[in-house]
């Protein structure tokens, strides 16, 4: 492939199986997703479908069963390809597994980060999990694909470290040398920095000096 | 396990006391810590049939990519340690010599890296947990 592969997926359809027919991957320059078969030895990664161009790079892809049969012949088999892209936006689109095509695109917006996506199981019903700003679950109800919004509640304070690394900090958990920077209590920083000395901690440093510390 | 651009990060989570613990590296041998993780999950190892014919089954092997490569670890739940099995580093290959993983997944019995320059490989683990390159 010509192109650089911005994100890939080899997630099986049916989660009951331990391998996946196909590969979906996501490209940089031409913003389009590709469904590759890994069947056939004799051609591996042999292409299946394509995407049209996408608004944004897509970042995360699934190919979902949103329907509780795996068999294709049956009607509640309802294969989906779901991508998040770079510019906060989710494109769902009904995948034709038997004549290898996408259907209409549907839309929506999660602010302007990129998406994430994660496919779970709720009480027996697959959805997916998208998260970019804002977040949102897909689900299949009443004969069509619907989303609900969802909020985002982070128990776990996440700071960058001013002081030595702009790592952040990754639990609510004070560590030993925990102190008072900058208005800020700083937690469990995870790098392997010396604290330093406490009068240039405390004293008298200014927001720009915190910041260009290596 | 936590991710940033520049390294990893493995947390035991402790669920009474509802903390997260970090984890020293070197109690978690064979784990790459100093850089970024692009995928990390538990996989299916290949049990060989007597018909010929191989089924997957439970293991306790976890894999983990990272731009530089592929390792395998094998978790000891009871003890909550990891030895290292094997890797894939990717400098160490003649094909892919000078390249970087850029993007990865795994399923319970597949493992697909995107190497720069457009390269798809899949990977599957043998009754050994050591890789076997599949396409």
């Amino acid at each position: 492939m010509d192109d650089e592969i911005s994100c890939v997926s080899c997630l099986p359809v049916d989660p009951a199986k331990p391998y996946a027919p196909h590969v979906v991957v996501g490209f940089w320059e031409s913003n389009r997703v590709h469904i590759l078969s890994t069947i056939d030895s004799s051609s591996p990664f042999k292409q299946m479908c394509s995407s049209e161009p996408y608004s944004s790079v897509p970042r995360s892809v699934l190919l979902h069963n949103f329907g509780t049969s795996h068999d294709r012949n049956q009607p509640d088999y309802r294969p989906h390809l779901v991508v998040g892209l770079a510019d906060g936006t989710v494109v769902s689109q009904a995948y034709n597994a038997s004549e290898y095509k996408l259907q209409v695109l549907n839309i929506s917006t999660l602010g302007g980060a990129a998406v994430h996506l994660t496919s779970y199981d709720v009480d027996g019903r697959r959805c997916v999990f998208a998260c970019g700003n804002f977040g949102e679950v897909y689900y299949w109800n009443n004969t069509r694909l619907q989303r609900s919004p969802i909020s985002l509640r982070v128990r776990m304070r996440l700071r960058t470290c001013r002081m030595c690394c702009d790592l952040p900090f990754l639990t609510n958990r004070r560590m030993p040398h925990g102190r008072q920077h900058s208005g800020l209590v700083a937690e469990l920083c995870v790098c392997s920095c010396v604290p330093r000395p406490r009068s240039r901690l405390a004293g008298s440093h200014t927001r720009t000096k915190l910041a260009s510390a290596p | 396990m936590v991710s940033t651009p520049r390294e990893t990060y493995l947390f035991r989570v402790d669920e009474d006391e509802e903390r997260l613990w970090y984890m020293d590296p070197i109690t978690v041998s064979g784990l790459v810590t100093n850089q970024p993780t692009l995928a990390l999950a538990n996989i299916m190892q290949r049990v060989p049939g007597m018909s010929g014919t191989s089924a997957y089954g439970d293991s306790s092997f976890v894999v983990q990519v990272t731009p530089v490569g592929v390792s395998v670890l094998e978790m000891d739940p009871e003890l909550g340690t990891t030895s290292f099995i094997g890797s894939l580093i990717l400098e160490e290959t003649s094909t892919w010599k000078k390249k970087r993983v850029v993007a990865a997944s795994i399923n319970p019995s597949q493992v697909v890296i995107a190497l720069e320059g457009g390269v798809i490989a899949s990977f599957s683990l043998d009754e050994h947990g050591h890789l076997q390159l599949r396409q």
